[in-house]
């Protein structure tokens, strides 16, 4: 019988800063795991350290690089992410994973990415995914306190050379990219790309006025899929800490369609 | 087989397996046997149920000493004497939660669980209105190694409900005894209308600001006895615990009436008070494992109850949310 709560020791190949307190980690499996790893946009690992527990963190990188490393964005806001960070190139973390269902397959849709903060952790996974595919036009908004703690600065030249790059910041400006300062829902004023399934990462207050202008704008609740994060340990739906009335958060989700939290009476 | 029979086979057996069973002291406990005069044979429903002896309050998971990361079983031969119906089920329904974990099962195929049933017990019939309807073929949804039943003349019917309780049977000379075949936790017509699927219908119409869960949140102190003393209560946290060089990744069980249960980082919490604690442990119990499991999160045994300070009864609020 397989132990779930085996951990694997995953060495640190490449550390970027990315502001003050977030770093992009790129990671190397242990040979066996790596070459037959595989993960979905939007599935998260559980990440950590013996002393420190674990925490659950989503996987920001490319799929099609899975069998080569992972990339995890961590941000240091408690005492085990506060360690995972001091960590150093060769240093090891434990992992294990990955969890969670991932964002849905695209398919003759297009996408509109929707994060806020943090929250835009598991949306650089799917930009990567689906970035080369011509068929499937992208609309990103990204929404940030500040120009201090946005992150994967380098990688907006790119986004906005391919796709229709949208920030705003609620404090300041960042030339080129952000113009005006506000929230993200003040982004959501432009014409959205017709066709869409829309992902939404962020903290939990945004949800409930993003969703609230989309269901306006007439969207389906079932194109709108949103990233629910909750305390967890077990990563199995056995624990019981992540649970949302029927389905659990770490098995079930962490992607839910809105159609879907509707039917279970989850209020956002 | 008559008791003396039962005593020997129970000695026979604690040579070789650490024994736990009913025994009184203040009130009937759980407690490992060391002498067979311990056993409390009145069988009634114990104080603590029977799930640590599966599920231990505190168990480790992995050991890390220097640079050696190696996973921890601490697993014993047991022999669990004297568990009456209702823990029975309870066993039963954790079995099937557990089913995928590699410490529940390694200590479930090293456990030898002997039923012991002298009637319906006394509470059972105290809240009728309560518990699932007691059936014919109820031993057949039950998980256990035998099952000795105490018939009116004080003789003793003896069952099998595996082969790990055939063997010490035939083992013992004990050849006089009824097979029964596992057929999982639920009867094939599903689970028991009455008890299962009106209580979930209950709960699922309202919510933490109905009258019954604003007016028992008004009493409850969110101390979680009543998590810790349920046999089905079996949420847990992880605790890493450090002793000099060697770190120890620890599972320990968790209350959902803890204030720290579903915070996350950054302070969000969506369980603020006691009616929305309690409403969660009741949608746990009678909707979400029941949608799950197709079985309920509670047999009845009143244990919330009755170590309750603020006296909060699950059969009256059950009754109040049904009419």
């Amino acid at each position: 019988m397989r132990n779930p709560y085996k951990v694997d020791k995953a060495k640190i190949i490449k550390k970027e800063k990315q502001n003050d307190i977030t770093y992009l980690f790129r990671l190397k499996l242990s040979s066996v795991l790596q070459k037959n790893f595989e993960f979905l946009p939007g599935q998260f690992m559980q990440v950590g350290l013996m002393g420190f527990r674990e925490a659950p963190i989503s996987i920001s990188s490319d799929p099609k690089d899975s069998k080569k490393y992972i990339e995890l964005t961590i941000r240091g806001v408690g005492r085990i992410t506060n360690k995972l960070i001091s960590l150093k190139t060769g240093d090891e973390m434990l992992i294990r994973g990955p969890f969670g269902n991932g964002f849905p397959e695209v398919k003759d849709k297009n996408l509109i990415l929707i994060g806020g903060g943090c929250g835009f952790v598991p949306l650089r996974s799917v930009i990567e995914a689906y970035g080369n595919d011509k068929k499937i036009k992208m609309q990103i908004l990204i929404g940030c306190k500040d120009k201090n703690t946005l992150f994967f600065k380098k990688s907006f030249n790119q986004w906005k050379k391919k796709h229709d790059f949208n920030l705003i910041l609620e404090k300041g400006k960042l030339p080129g990219f952000a113009k005006k300062s506000g929230f993200v829902t003040d982004l959501l004023d432009q014409p959205l790309l017709e066709n869409s399934l829309i992902f939404i990462v962020g903290p939990p207050v945004m949800y409930k006025h993003v969703v609230q202008i989309l269901l306006q704008k007439k969207i389906k609740p079932e194109d709108i899929y949103l990233s629910l994060e909750k305390r967890m340990y077990c990563g199995q739906g056995v624990c019981q800490h992540c649970a949302i009335g029927t389905k659990y958060i770490c098995k079930d989700g962490p992607v839910f369609s809105y159609r879907e939290l509707n039917n279970m009476l989850y209020s956002l | 087989m008559n008791k003396q029979k039962l005593m020997k086979l129970l000695g026979k057996l604690m040579e070789e397996n650490v024994l736990f069973g009913p025994t009184k002291e203040e009130e009937i406990v759980i407690r490992q046997i060391r002498d067979l005069k311990q056993i409390d044979w009145s069988f009634q429903i114990p104080k603590q149920s029977f799930k640590h002896l599966l599920l231990p309050a505190r168990e480790r998971l992995l050991e890390q000493k220097g640079a050696q990361l190696k996973e921890v079983f601490d697993i014993k031969s047991q022999v669990i004497f004297g568990v009456n119906i209702l823990d029975l089920q309870a066993l039963t329904y954790l079995e099937t939660i557990f089913s995928e974990d590699p410490y529940f099962q390694k200590r479930k195929a090293k456990t030898i669980v002997i039923g012991y049933s002298s009637g319906i017990p006394e509470d059972y019939r105290k809240y009728k209105i309560f518990h699932e309807k007691y059936r014919e073929d109820k031993l057949e949804h039950m998980m256990f190694d035998i099952f000795i039943e105490e018939q009116k003349n004080k003789n003793l019917k003896v069952f099998s409900g595996s082969e790990k309780g055939q063997k010490v049977l035939d083992k013992n000379g004990i050849k006089d005894y009824v097979n029964i075949e596992y057929a999982g936790p639920i009867r094939e017509e599903g689970p028991d209308p009455d008890f299962v699927l009106k209580n979930k219908q209950a709960i699922e119409k309202v919510t933490a600001k109905s009258k019954v869960f604003k007016d028992i949140g008004n009493i409850c102190i969110a101390c979680g006895k009543c998590s810790l003393a349920c046999p089905l209560c079996f949420c847990f946290e992880h605790e890493d615990v450090k002793d000099g060089d060697k770190i120890t990744r620890e599972r320990r069980w968790s209350t959902c009436f803890f204030p720290e249960f579903t915070k996350i980082t950054g302070g969000e919490n969506d369980m603020k008070d006691a009616a929305q604690k309690l409403y969660y442990w009741y949608y746990h119990k009678f909707v979400r494992m029941t949608d799950e499991y197709k079985f309920p999160g509670c047999v009845s045994c009143m244990r919330c109850y009755k170590v309750c300070p603020a006296g909060i009864n699950i059969a009256k609020n059950l009754k109040n949310l049904k009419t």
